[in-house]
C-alpha cells in the first residue's frame, strides 16, 4: 500500500486528489494537511511513502516546506501546482531544487473527456516516485570537488553537448547550467522529462540562475555556442546538421520510451552527424529513456558522460545506459560542470 | 472519460463552502486594507491573504470547469500579487472593483448551482475589471498610481512630487520614536546641570570650612605639627581654588548646551513633526463617493461640499478619523436627510446637503460636518432615557438640549425606530466617540429640528508629543495633558459654593463642579483644603470640572511611556513620564478623570477643616558641626525623614541663625569641638536665653567620656549622643522623644 499525505490548503483541491489516489487499489491517503506546519507534524506521526504538495499556503509555503521535509524526514515530495509560468513557478522551482522529486499540474475542468487521462497520469507519477528512495541533499552538497583527471583520450575538439535528465533533474541541472560560464565554447541541447505545461517556466527560472542564456528551442533555429536549449513540449527535439551549421528540428512523432521529447530522440539525431565532436550526457532519472541513445552516440564516437550512482536521485537512466555499455565515464554531480569545462577548453 | 457525476456533485458542494468562506474573507479584508493600508505588518498580512485566497479559488475553480469564477479570480490574485511586493498605496477604485468582482463570482456560483446563465456581461465586467486597474497603472507603474491618487485629491493646490520622496510612516516613527528619546536624554542632561550647581555649592562650602580651619590652627600654635597640618590645608584649599573656576566654567558651558540641545531639540521635534502631515484632502476627497454610495443604498439624493482640505494633519490622525467621519455620513444620510418626497413638502430642496468643513484652529483640527436634514428630536431621546431610567425621570425632565446630545454618544443608544444596513443598530455614535478618543479627539454635536445637525470633530494635529501640567496630590506627582487644560486657577475657601448638593467654584464667570484629585484617584478619602488651594480646570466636551491639587509644579514637556502590564489598565491613567530625579508621575487621561469624576460621587472636600494641614509644615532642625562629613550625614538622615534641616559650622555661626531666623528652630544637634564656639557653649547660651530655652537640643561629639556628658547635661542638653554610636536609628529616636510630631 502506497502511504500518501496530501498537503493542500484548499478543500476542494484536497477532496479531488484523495478522491483520485483512493480509486487506486494500492494506494491509501493517510492525512491531509493543509498547510507546511501541520504537513511536517503529520510526516512524523504518519511516515508517508509519498507527500503531494501544493505551493502556495499559508504559515509555510511548499518550497519551505519541501526544504524542511528533505532535511528531516527525507521522503518523496510531488508538487503539485495550478500555475505554470506566473508567480507561484518560482517557489514550484526552488521547491524542485530543494528535493521535490517532481512537478504535477492540477487538474483542469473534471468534466473533461480527458479527465481519466490526467489522473492516471497523476497515479502513475505518484506510483512511480513513491519507490524512490530519498537520501538527504546534504550529502551532495558536501562532497568536495576534487582535481579532474581526463583521460587525454576523450580531449578532442567538441561542437556540442547534448544532454538528458528526469526525476531529480532540475536540481541536477540547476548544478551544472548555475556553473558554466558566460563564455562556455558550445552549445548544449537537453531534454528534461517534465510535467505538461512546466518547462517554459522552469527554464525561465533556471536562466534567472545562470551566466550562460538559457532558452527553450525553436523550431529551425541555428544553435549557437554559449546557448542552452531545452526541449519544449509536445515534439520531440532533434538537432540537423545543415550547411552553416547545426540546427533544431522538431519532429512531431509517437512518445519514445514513454516521453516526448525524448531524450533518445535528441541524443541519435546527434549521433547521425557526430564525428568524435559530440557529448552526450545522461543525468539522474527513472526508467529507460536516453539509454538506446548514448549507445548510438558511443558507436559514433561520442564521449557518453553518466551522473554517477551516488549523486543521482536515481540511478535508472544512467544504469540501465551503463548496462548497456554505452558509458565512457560517471562523474559526480559536483564535478561534471568542471568536467565539461576542461574538456572544452 | 470524465468524472464520476456522483463525485463531481460532491466537489462542487465542497468547493461552494470554500468560495463562500473564501469570498468572506476577501470581503472583510478588502474593507479591513481600506483602513489599515498604512500599517505596513498589516497591510502585508492582508495583501498576502487576499492574494492567497484569491489563487486558491482560482485554482479550485478551474478543477471544477468553472472558468469563469477562474478568470475572475485570477485578475483579483494578479492585482495583489503586485501589491504585496509593493508598498504603494492600493486605490479606493481597485478595492471598490475587487468587491464588485466577489460579487460578481457569487452570481456565477449562483447561476451555476442553479444551472441559469450568468445574470451579467462576463466579458463586459472583465474589460472594466481589466482597465479599472490599468487605468491605476496597477502592478506595472505602481509609484505612478500613487501620484495619480495625490494630485486627484489635490487639485487646487499641485503637489510638486518631483520634488518629494515617499518614505514609509513606519520610518518617521522611528525617527519620531528616537527624538523623543532624546528630549528623555535632555531632562536627565538638565538633571545633571542641577546636581552639578550643588557640587559647586558644596566645594565652595567646603572651601570655607578649610579656611575655617586654617586660621584656627594658626591661632592653636601650640599645637606642635600645627604650622605642617596648616600647610597642607593650604595645600588642599589652592586646590579647591583650582576646581572653583574650572567648575564655573563648566556649568556655564553646560547652561548654554543646555539651551542649544533645547533649541535643536524642539527644531527636530518640529521638522518630524511636519513629516507626518498629510493635506486632509487625503481623506476628504473620498467623502463624495462614500456619500454617493450611502445615498444609493437609501434611495436619497445628498450633494455634498468640502471645504478647506488643503489643512494639513497628522498621517495617523486623519486615517483614524475616516471611520468616525464615514459613520457620522452615514447617520446623517440615514437618519438626517429626509427622503426627497418629505424635503419637497417642507419646502427644502430636493437633494439634500452635507457640508464638511475643515478649519486649522493652531495646535487641534476642527470638521465640521452639518447636513440640511431633519435634525434631532430632542423630545424623542428625552421620552426613551425616561423610559429605560423611569427612576430619574424628574432629572431627566430638566435635561438641556447639550446634556441630551451627549447621551447619543452613549453606547447602545440609537432613537432610529427601524434598524437599517446602514446605522441605527445602536452601534452607533458611540463609537464615533470611541475611536475619536483614541485620537485625543472630542466630538460634540448641535441640532435643531427641521433644519439639520450640526458635528463638529476636534483633533489634535499630531499625538506624537505633548505637553503636560505636573501636579502634586499628597505624594503623588499627575501630570494633566495641556491641551485638555483650560486654566489653573488659586482658589479661596470662600469660593467654593454648593448647588444642588454638588461643591462647586466660581471661575470668572462659570459655575464649575469642584472634585479633589487625591478623592478621584483614592489616595486619601477625607480631604482637606487649605485657606487657599490650587485648582486645575479641565475642559472636555462642554464639561469642566476644577481638581483640586496640593501643588502646581509646572508645565513642561513629557514623554509618556506606556505601563505594563498588570497596570496598563487602571484607569484614568495613560501612562507614565519621568521627571527629575526618577520621579515618575503618572500621566491622566483627561477625558477617562472627567467620566469618572462625573459619574462617581466622590468624596466631597471638607471645608471645615480650614487649617494649614500640619503634616505640610516641617519641622526645623538646625545642625551645627565643622565636620562636613558629620554635618552632611546628618542633613541627610534628617532631610530623608521629612525634616527641613539647617546647618552652621560653628556655635557663632549656629547662634546667630537662633537669633535671626524668624520662627523657632524645632531643635538644634551640635556638635562639642568646634572652632570659634563650641558646642557646650551654644547650649548654654540658648538654655540661658529666654527666647529659646524651649528649643531641644542634642549633643552629638565623638567625646565620650563621662565627664563630658556631665558637662553637657550641666549646660543644659536635652540628649547627648557619642559619635561612635552614632547611627540614625538612635539619633530619630531621640529626637522623637524631644520634639512633639504633628
Amino acid at each position: 500500500m502506497i502511504k500518501i499525505l496530501i498537503v493542500d490548503d484548499s478543500p476542494t483541491d484536497t477532496m479531488l486528489l484523495k478522491n483520485i489516489f483512493e480509486s487506486q487499489k494500492d494506494m491509501t491517503v493517510v492525512a491531509c494537511a493543509h498547510n507546511g506546519l501541520e504537513a511536517l507534524s503529520l510526516i512524523e506521526k504518519y511516515k508517508p511513502d509519498l507527500i503531494t504538495m501544493d505551493i502556495e499556503m499559508p504559515k509555510m509555503n511548499g518550497y519551505e516546506t519541501t526544504k524542511l521535509i528533505m532535511a528531516k524526514f527525507p521522503t518523496p515530495v510531488v508538487i503539485i501546482s495550478s500555475n505554470v509560468t506566473d508567480h507561484e513557478s518560482q517557489a514550484t522551482f526552488k521547491a524542485l531544487e530543494s528535493g521535490a522529486f517532481t512537478v504535477l499540474k492540477k487538474p483542469s475542468d473534471v468534466q473533461s473527456k480527458n479527465f481519466n487521462v490526467i489522473s492516471s497520469y497523476i497515479v502513475d507519477t505518484v506510483r512511480s516516485m513513491s519507490e524512490i528512495k530519498v537520501i538527504k541533499r546534504t550529502r551532495f552538497a558536501k562532497s568536495k570537488i576534487t582535481p579532474i583527471n581526463i583521460s587525454p583520450s576523450f580531449k578532442k575538439n567538441y561542437k556540442l553537448i547534448v544532454m538528458g535528465a528526469s526525476v531529480g533533474g532540475p536540481q541536477a541541472l540547476k548544478n551544472i547550467l548555475s556553473q558554466l560560464p558566460k563564455d562556455f565554447p558550445i552549445p548544449i541541447v537537453i531534454v528534461q522529462h517534465m510535467s505538461h505545461g512546466f518547462i517554459e517556466g522552469f527554464v525561465k527560472w533556471l536562466d534567472d540562475h545562470a551566466a550562460l542564456k538559457i532558452k527553450c528551442a525553436v523550431d529551425n533555429e541555428k544553435l549557437k555556442s554559449g546557448i542552452v536549449y531545452f526541449a519544449p513540449d509536445d515534439y520531440h527535439c532533434t538537432i540537423q546538421q545543415r550547411k552553416n551549421g547545426y540546427y533544431i528540428s522538431f519532429v512531431k512523432s509517437p512518445a519514445v520510451s514513454g516521453f516526448c521529447p525524448s531524450i533518445t530522440m535528441l541524443m541519435k539525431s546527434a549521433a547521425l552527424f557526430c564525428n568524435n565532436d559530440v557529448i552526450g550526457i545522461l543525468l539522474t532519472g527513472m526508467g529507460l529513456d536516453g539509454a538506446d541513445g548514448m549507445l548510438e552516440l558511443k558507436h559514433k564516437g561520442a564521449h557518453t558522460i553518466v551522473q554517477d550512482e551516488e549523486s543521482c536521485v536515481v540511478f535508472g537512466m544512467g544504469n540501465v545506459a551503463k548496462s548497456f555499455g554505452a558509458v565512457d565515464v560517471q562523474v559526480e554531480l559536483n564535478q561534471i560542470c568542471q568536467y565539461l569545462i576542461t574538456l572544452t577548453k | 472519460m470524465s468524472m464520476n457525476p456522483e463525485l463531481y456533485k460532491q466537489l462542487l458542494e465542497t468547493f461552494r463552502s470554500e468560495l463562500d468562506e473564501g469570498l468572506t474573507l476577501m470581503s472583510n479584508e478588502l474593507l479591513d486594507l481600506e483602513k489599515n493600508q498604512n500599517n505596513p505588518a498589516q497591510r502585508k498580512e492582508i495583501t498576502e491573504k487576499i492574494f492567497r485566497t484569491a489563487h486558491n479559488i482560482k485554482g479550485s475553480s478551474r478543477i471544477l470547469g468553472l472558468t469563469p469564477i477562474g478568470e475572475i479570480a485570477h485578475n483579483i490574485e494578479n492585482i495583489f500579487h503586485g501589491f504585496k511586493n509593493s508598498e504603494a498605496l492600493i486605490p479606493k477604485n481597485t478595492i471598490d472593483l475587487c468587491l464588485e468582482a466577489i460579487n460578481k463570482i457569487n452570481l456565477v456560483m449562483e447561476s451555476t448551482i442553479s444551472k441559469k446563465p450568468i445574470p451579467f456581461d462576463l466579458n463586459e465586467f472583465m474589460k472594466k475589471f481589466n482597465l479599472g486597474n490599468t487605468e491605476n497603472g496597477l502592478i506595472k507603474d505602481l509609484s505612478s498610481a500613487e501620484k495619480k491618487n495625490l494630485t486627484s485629491t489635490n487639485d487646487e493646490k499641485k503637489i510638486k512630487l518631483d520634488e518629494s520622496i515617499r518614505i514609509p510612516l513606519s520610518l518617521v516613527d522611528k525617527i519620531s520614536a528616537l527624538s523623543e528619546e532624546f528630549i528623555l536624554n535632555k531632562i536627565y542632561f538638565e538633571d545633571h546641570i542641577i546636581l552639578i550647581n550643588k557640587m559647586f555649592e558644596k566645594i565652595l562650602t567646603l572651601n570655607v570650612n578649610i579656611n575655617n580651619i586654617i586660621d584656627n590652627i594658626k591661632k592653636s600654635n601650640e599645637i606642635i605639627n600645627g604650622l605642617e597640618y596648616r600647610e597642607k590645608f593650604l595645600d588642599i584649599s589652592d586646590l579647591l581654588m583650582d576646581i572653583v573656576p574650572r567648575m564655573t566654567e563648566m556649568s556655564r558651558d553646560n547652561k548654554y548646551l543646555s539651551v542649544n540641545t533645547n533649541r535643536l531639540n524642539r527644531q527636530l521635534q518640529e521638522a518630524v513633526y511636519e513629516l507626518r502631515l498629510i493635506p486632509a484632502s487625503a481623506l476628504l476627497s473620498h467623502l463624495p463617493h462614500t456619500v454617493r454610495d450611502i445615498a444609493n443604498s437609501l434611495n436619497k439624493s445628498v450633494d455634498v461640499e468640502i471645504k478647506g482640505g488643503d489643512v494639513s494633519i497628522d498621517k495617523y490622525v486623519l486615517s483614524g478619523l475616516k471611520d468616525p467621519i464615514n459613520h457620522i455620513l452615514r447617520n446623517a444620510i440615514d437618519h438626517g436627510i429626509e427622503s426627497s418626497e418629505i424635503r419637497k413638502e417642507l419646502g427644502k430642496p430636493p437633494a439634500g446637503k452635507i457640508v464638511i468643513e475643515v478649519h486649522d484652529l493652531g495646535n487641534s483640527i476642527n470638521f465640521i460636518i452639518s447636513d440640511d436634514g431633519a435634525g434631532i428630536d430632542y423630545e424623542k431621546i428625552r421620552k426613551k432615557l425616561i423610559a429605560s431610567n423611569p427612576e430619574s425621570s424628574e432629572k431627566i425632565k430638566k435635561y438641556t438640549e447639550n446634556e441630551l446630545s451627549s447621551y447619543l454618544f452613549e453606547p447602545g443608544f440609537s432613537t432610529k425606530d427601524v434598524v437599517t444596513d446602514i446605522s441605527g443598530r445602536g452601534v452607533g455614535l458611540d463609537i464615533v466617540k470611541k475611536s475619536l478618543s483614541t485620537l485625543k479627539g472630542i466630538v460634540t454635536l448641535s441640532s435643531k429640528m427641521n433644519e439639520g445637525t450640526v458635528f463638529s470633530i476636534q483633533v489634535p494635529l499630531s499625538l506624537s508629543s505633548d505637553r503636560g501640567l505636573i501636579v502634586r496630590s499628597f505624594e503623588s506627582y499627575f501630570v494633566f495633558p495641556t491641551s485638555f487644560i483650560q486654566r489653573v486657577a488659586m482658589l479661596k475657601k470662600q469660593d467654593v459654593c454648593i448647588v444642588e448638593g454638588q461643591q462647586m467654584v466660581i471661575i470668572g464667570e462659570r459655575t464649575i463642579p469642584l472634585k479633589s484629585l487625591a478623592s478621584v484617584f483614592k489616595i486619601k478619602n477625607t480631604n482637606t483644603i487649605g485657606e487657599r488651594f490650587p485648582v486645575v480646570v479641565v475642559q472636555h466636551n462642554q464639561y469642566a470640572i476644577a481638581f483640586c491639587v496640593d501643588e502646581v509644579i509646572g508645565e513642561k514637556e513629557i514623554v509618556i511611556k506606556a505601563i505594563n502590564q498588570p497596570l496598563s489598565n487602571v484607569s484614568c491613567i495613560e501612562g507614565g513620564t519621568l521627571l527629575e530625579r526618577n520621579t515618575i508621575a503618572l500621566v491622566i487621561n483627561p477625558e477617562q478623570l472627567m467620566s469618572e469624576s462625573i459619574h462617581l460621587n466622590v468624596a466631597k472636600l471638607d471645608l471645615h477643616v480650614v487649617k494649614q494641614d500640619k503634616k505640610k509644615k516641617l519641622l526645623h532642625i538646625l545642625v551645627v558641626d565643622d565636620s562636613i562629613t558629620t554635618r552632611t550625614l546628618e542633613k541627610n538622615i534628617l532631610e530623608s525623614n521629612n525634616f527641613k534641616v539647617t546647618v552652621a559650622v560653628n556655635g557663632q555661626e549656629a547662634w546667630e541663625l537662633v537669633n535671626a531666623n524668624k520662627e523657632l528652630f524645632s531643635l538644634i544637634i551640635t556638635d562639642v569641638s568646634m572652632p570659634v564656639m563650641n558646642g557646650f557653649e551654644l547650649t548654654e547660651k540658648i538654655k540661658n536665653s529666654d527666647k529659646f530655652n524651649k528649643i531641644p537640643v542634642i549633643i552629638v561629639t565623638s567625646l565620650g567620656s563621662d565627664a563630658e556628658k556631665l558637662r553637657g547635661v550641666e549646660v543644659g542638653a536635652d540628649a547627648y549622643i557619642v559619635k561612635n554610636e552614632f547611627e540614625s536609628n538612635l539619633l530619630l529616636k531621640k529626637i522623637h522623644e524631644l520634639v512633639v510630631l504633628p
